[in-house]
C-alpha cells in the first residue's frame, strides 16, 4: 500500500511543490524571521574563489554575520530610541 | 437481458473508472480515453449519432466550473485565505484543543470557497507550521483537517465539483442547497469535530507559548485582499438572488470572473494557466461515456430496479441513494459516482424529489474521506505528513476515516428523515 501511495504522490509533485510554497509563506510570518542576502567576492580576492565559497558552511564566519547582524540591529533600535525622545 | 452493445458500453465504462482509480494515466486522460471508445462504438453500432453526442456535453455546467475556479483563483492569490488561516491559528493561542477546533472549523469553510486540494494544501501547511513550533504532533490536525475539508461544502451549489453536477442535472438552486441541506451540513461539522476530537484526545499535546505575529504580515497588497473580499460576497450575494432574474449560476459565476479579473489587474493569462483544467477535461470526456450507457437504455434499466428494490417508497430511495453513492464514492471519483447517479435518478419517474437529490449530495460528498485512496484530499494529506517526516500508517487513516464516514452518513440519514418528513 505504500508503494501505492509513493506512486501517486510521485505525480502529484506540483501539489506538493504548492504545500511547500505555502508552509514557506506561513514559516515566515509565524516562524522565526530570516533574511537572504547576495555577497560578491570582494575586489583584491580573486585567488581565494574556493575558500570564500567554503565561507557559507563556516561556523565562525556564520558566528561572525551573528553579530554583526546584533551590532547593527542594536544601533537602529539606538536611532529608533532617540528619534522617539526628540 | 443485458446486450452485446450495452455490455461494451459497461465495459468501456469500468475501464476508465479503472484507469481513473489506479491513476496508471492521469484523471483527464483517462476518461478522454473512455469517450473516444464510447464515440466509436456508440456512432458505429448505431447507438447515437454525432449530433447527438455533441450534445451529451452540458455547456452550463463547464462555464459554472470555469467561472468558480476563475472567481477562487483570483481571490486566492490576494492572500485572503493565508490570512484566515494565520487567525485560525492565532485565536487558539498554543492551546492546543482550541487549535484543534480551530483548524477543524477553518479547514470546513475554507472548503466551502477553494478547491478541496487547494484547502487541504493550505491548511496542512499551516497546521504544520505550528505543530512544528509549538512542538506538538501533526498527524491528528492533518488528518482532522482532511476530514473537514471534504465535509466542508456539502451544502452549497459551489462548495464542490459533484454539487455543481447534481445541481446543474435537478435544476436545484444556490437557495435550495442552502434550504435543504445547510442546517444538516452545520450539525455535521460540530458532530464530527467533536468524533475527531476525543479520537486524538490524547494525541494532541500539552498547552505551549503560542509565536507572536501579525497575519496580515503574510500579504504584500492589504488592498487586493480587500479586493477579494468584496468579489466573494458579490459572488455570493448574487447566488442568492440569480433565479429571480431567470439566469442559470452559470452566468453568475462567469459574470462575476469576467468583474474579478477587471477589478483586480491581475494577468488572465496567469489565472487560467492555474485553472484546474484536469477536472474540466475529466468532466467533459465522462460525459461521452455516461452519455453513450444512457442511450444503451442501461441507465434506465438500473433506475427500475431500484424502482422495484424500493417498492415505489421515497424512504427507500433516499436510503438507497445516500448509502450507496456514501459508499461508491469511497472508492470511485466522486465526480464519476455525481455523473453516472444523475440520470439514473432523473429515470425515476415521480421520485426523482429534493430528497433524493439531497442524499446524493450527502452521499457523494461525505464518501471521500474513508480510506487514504477515497480522494485527492487524502492522497495529498498523507503527501504532506510525509513532508514532515512522518510516515503514517494507512490502516490509522483508513480506521478514522471509516468511522466519521460512518458517523456523517448516519447522521445524514437522520437528517434527511426528518427534514423531508420520510416517516410519513
Amino acid at each position: 500500500m505504500g508503494k501505492i501511495l509513493d506512486y501517486i504522490l510521485s505525480k502529484r509533485k506540483k501539489s506538493m511543490a504548492e504545500y511547500e510554497e505555502n508552509k514557506e509563506a506561513f514559516e515566515k510570518v509565524m516562524g522565526r524571521p530570516s533574511i537572504e542576502i547576495s555577497v560578491e567576492l570582494p575586489e583584491g580576492c580573486e585567488g581565494q574563489r574556493e575558500d570564500f565559497l567554503n565561507l557559507e558552511k563556516e561556523d565562525a564566519f556564520l558566528k561572525d554575520v551573528d553579530k554583526l547582524v546584533k551590532k547593527h540591529l542594536k544601533k537602529k533600535k539606538k536611532m529608533h530610541d532617540k528619534l522617539r525622545k526628540e | 437481458m443485458i446486450n452485446v452493445v450495452q455490455t461494451i458500453f459497461i465495459l468501456i465504462y469500468i475501464l476508465t473508472v479503472l484507469l481513473a482509480a489506479t491513476e496508471m494515466v492521469p484523471l483527464s486522460l483517462a476518461a478522454l480515453i473512455g469517450a473516444l471508445l464510447a464515440i466509436w462504438f456508440g456512432i458505429n453500432y448505431g447507438v447515437f449519432t454525432y449530433e447527438d453526442a455533441i450534445k451529451f456535453i452540458d455547456i452550463k455546467l463547464i462555464g459554472l466550473l470555469v467561472g468558480v475556479m476563475i472567481v477562487i483563483e483570483v481571490t486566492e492569490r490576494s492572500g485572503l485565505f493565508h490570512v484566515a488561516a494565520l487567525y485560525a491559528i492565532k485565536i487558539a493561542r498554543g492551546d492546543p484543543v482550541k487549535l484543534f477546533f480551530s483548524i477543524c472549523f477553518v479547514s470546513a469553510a475554507a472548503s466551502l470557497f477553494l478547491s478541496d486540494v487547494t484547502a487541504i494544501l493550505l491548511i496542512a501547511a499551516a497546521a504544520g507550521t505550528i505543530a512544528r513550533i509549538i512542538k506538538v504532533d501533526p498527524s491528528p490536525y492533518f488528518i482532522s483537517a482532511a476530514i473537514m475539508v471534504n465535509l466542508g461544502g456539502t451544502s452549497t451549489l459551489i462548495g464542490s465539483v459533484s454539487n455543481m453536477i447534481i445541481g446543474m442535472a435537478s435544476g436545484l438552486s444556490f437557495t435550495d442547497f442552502i434550504s435543504y441541506l445547510t442546517l444538516g451540513e452545520v450539525a455535521l461539522w460540530i458532530l464530527v469535530s467533536v468524533t475527531l476530537y476525543f479520537y486524538y484526545k490524547p494525541r494532541l499535546g500539552e498547552k505551549r507559548t503560542p509565536p507572536t505575529y501579525n497575519p496580515w504580515e503574510s500579504v504584500k497588497d492589504r488592498k487586493a485582499v480587500y479586493k477579494a473580499f468584496i468579489i466573494m460576497i458579490l459572488f455570493f450575494t448574487l447566488l442568492f438572488i440569480y433565479d429571480r432574474w431567470n439566469i442559470g449560476p452559470e452566468a453568475v459565476a462567469l459574470g462575476v470572473a469576467i468583474l474579478a479579473l477587471a477589478a483586480t489587474g491581475v494577468d488572465p493569462a496567469e489565472v487560467f494557466k492555474r485553472l484546474d483544467w484536469e477536472t474540466i477535461f475529466f468532466i467533459g470526456g465522462f460525459f461521452f461515456i455516461v452519455g453513450g450507457v444512457e442511450k444503451t437504455g442501461l441507465l434506465a434499466l438500473l433506475s427500475q430496479e431500484i424502482f422495484k428494490i424500493a417498492g415505489g417508497s421515497q424512504f427507500n430511495v433516499v436510503m438507497l441513494t445516500l448509502w450507496s453513492s456514501g459508499l461508491v464514492s469511497a472508492v470511485v471519483s466522486n465526480i464519476a459516482v455525481a455523473l453516472t447517479f444523475t440520470p439514473i435518478i432523473q429515470g425515476i419517474k415521480g421520485l426523482n424529489s429534493p430528497a433524493v437529490w439531497s442524499a446524493l449530495i450527502f452521499g457523494t460528498n461525505l464518501g471521500g474521506a474513508a480510506t487514504p485512496f477515497s480522494g485527492t484530499v487524502c492522497i495529498m494529506t498523507l503527501g504532506a505528513l510525509k513532508h514532515e517526516g512522518i510516515n503514517l500508517n494507512l490502516a490509522d487513516f483508513t480506521k478514522v476515516g471509516v468511522l466519521t464516514t460512518f458517523v456523517e452518513l448516519a447522521f445524514s440519514a437522520l437528517y434527511l428523515i426528518v427534514r423531508f418528513s420520510l416517516w410519513s
